[in-house]
C-alpha cells in the first residue's frame, strides 16, 4: 500500500477502520451471548460491553461527520457563552474509555479558567477528540497520557492552556512529523489527526504547538480568555 | 465430546496473540484459555517479535493495524528466521486482496475479523496450533 497524501480520503479510511473495531466487538459479543452455557453475570457483562461498543461507534461516527464538514469547508460555527474548561474536561474524560481500549491510561486535570468569549461547544469537543486521537495513534499500550489545563499569560493576554503529553516515545520524530503535510506510510493515522488538529485549532480561536522535551511529546493549545 | 476437545488431545499449546484492541483481544484470549491454550498477549507491535522469540509459541495471531509496527512487518521479519510457526493474520480492513496475497506469500493464514465468526477464528487458531 502506498502512502496517500489526501487527508479527505485518509480520514474516510481511518474512520472506517476505527468503526470496524467496536462493530466487530458487538458482533462477537452477540455470538457469545447466543451460547447457552452463560451465567447471568457473564450475560450482563456482555450486554454492558455491547452498550460501550455502540456508544463508542456513535461517537466515532458523529466526530467523523464533523471532520468531513470541516474538510469540505461546509462547517459553520455556532458561538455560545459557556465554561470552556468544563467542555474540554468533559471531552477528554469521555476519551478515557477509548484510551483504555488500547491499554493506554489518560489522566485529565483541567483547572477552571474563566473565558469571556463565546465559542462553538461542538467544535471544541471535536478538537479535544482530535487531540486524543492524535495521541492514540502515536503512543503504544502501557503509556500514560496526561491532559492538563492551566491559566497562563500569552502575549500579555490571560489564556487557558491545554497541554497533552506522553513520555517514552520517539518524541523528537513525532514533533517533527506533527507539522508535515504528507503521510509517511499507507493509512498514516497520525498524519490525518495532526492535519485535522492544525486545521481546527484556528477555528476554535486557539494556537497549537507541538514540541519534544527530553523524551516527552507535548502538544500545547492556548485559548485566549478574551 | 465437543469439536474443540479433539484438539486438546495434543497437550497444552501456547499462542502469542498480538491485537491492540483490548476488548477484541480479551474475547480471543478468553476463548483460547477456555480451550486450555496458554496465551501470551500484547497490543504493541514493537514487543511482538521479542515475545515470539522468548515464548516459542505453537501459533501466532497477528492483527494488521498495530501501533509501533504493523502485523505484516512483523510477519516479514519473523519469516526471515522462522518459516514454520503457523501465523494467523487478522484484519478489519477491506481491500484485503493485497493483504491476503502478502500473507500467503509468507506462509500465513488470513482472516477478516469483521466477516468471520469468533468461533471460526478460534477454530482456525486451534487447528494450526495443534497441527503436528
Amino acid at each position: 500500500m502506498q502512502p496517500s497524501h489526501d487527508p479527505h480520503g485518509l480520514l474516510l479510511q481511518v474512520v472506517a477502520h476505527d468503526l470496524l473495531s467496536p462493530l466487530t466487538a458487538v458482533k462477537w459479543q452477540c455470538e457469545l451471548l447466543e451460547r447457552s452455557n452463560l451465567d447471568d453475570a457473564k450475560r450482563m457483562e456482555y450486554v454492558k460491553n455491547i452498550e460501550h461498543a455502540t456508544t463508542l461507534g456513535i461517537s466515532i461516527a458523529k466526530n467523523a461527520h464533523i471532520a468531513a464538514r470541516m474538510l469540505s469547508s461546509s462547517y459553520a460555527e455556532t458561538l455560545q457563552p459557556g465554561n470552556l474548561s468544563g467542555v474540554l474536561r468533559d471531552s477528554f474524560t469521555v476519551l478515557k474509555d477509548q484510551f483504555a481500549r488500547h491499554g493506554i491510561a489518560l489522566k485529565v486535570d483541567i483547572e477552571d479558567v474563566e473565558v469571556e468569549q463565546s465559542f462553538d461547544h461542538e467544535l471544541v469537543s471535536f478538537y479535544a477528540w482530535l487531540l486524543g486521537k492524535y495521541f492514540l495513534t502515536c503512543v503504544p499500550a502501557g503509556t500514560k497520557v496526561e491532559a492538563t489545563g492551566t491559566r497562563v499569560e500569552q502575549y500579555g493576554v490571560e489564556s487557558l492552556q491545554i497541554s497533552v503529553s506522553a513520555p517514552h516515545i520517539e518524541s523528537k520524530q513525532k514533533a517533527e512529523a506533527f507539522v508535515k503535510d504528507s503521510a509517511q506510510t499507507a493509512l498514516d493515522q497520525t498524519f490525518v489527526f495532526s492535519h485535522l488538529v492544525r486545521l481546527v485549532a484556528p477555528r476554535v480561536r486557539a494556537d497549537v504547538h507541538c514540541t519534544a522535551v527530553d523524551d516527552v511529546l507535548i502538544v500545547e493549545t492556548t485559548f485566549p480568555a478574551y | 465430546m465437543g469439536i474443540f476437545d479433539f484438539f486438546k488431545k495434543g497437550g497444552t499449546k501456547k499462542v502469542v496473540l498480538v491485537e491492540d484492541d483490548v476488548p477484541l483481544r480479551s474475547f480471543m484470549a478468553d476463548r483460547l484459555l477456555d480451550n486450555g491454550i496458554d496465551v501470551v498477549e500484547t497490543g504493541d507491535g514493537l514487543q511482538a517479535l521479542d515475545l515470539i522469540q522468548r515464548h516459542k509459541p505453537d501459533c501466532i495471531v497477528l492483527d494488521v493495524m498495530l501501533p509501533g509496527k504493523s502485523g505484516m512487518q512483523i510477519l516479514e521479519e519473523l519469516r526471515v528466521k522462522d518459516k514454520d510457526t503457523p501465523v494467523v493474520v487478522l484484519t478489519t480492513l477491506s481491500g484485503e486482496g493485497g493483504l491476503r496475497l502478502e500473507a500467503s506469500k509468507h506462509n500465513a493464514v488470513f482472516l477478516n475479523k469483521a466477516d468471520t465468526a469468533l468461533e471460526i477464528v478460534i477454530e482456525t487458531v486451534l487447528r494450526h496450533a495443534f497441527r503436528d
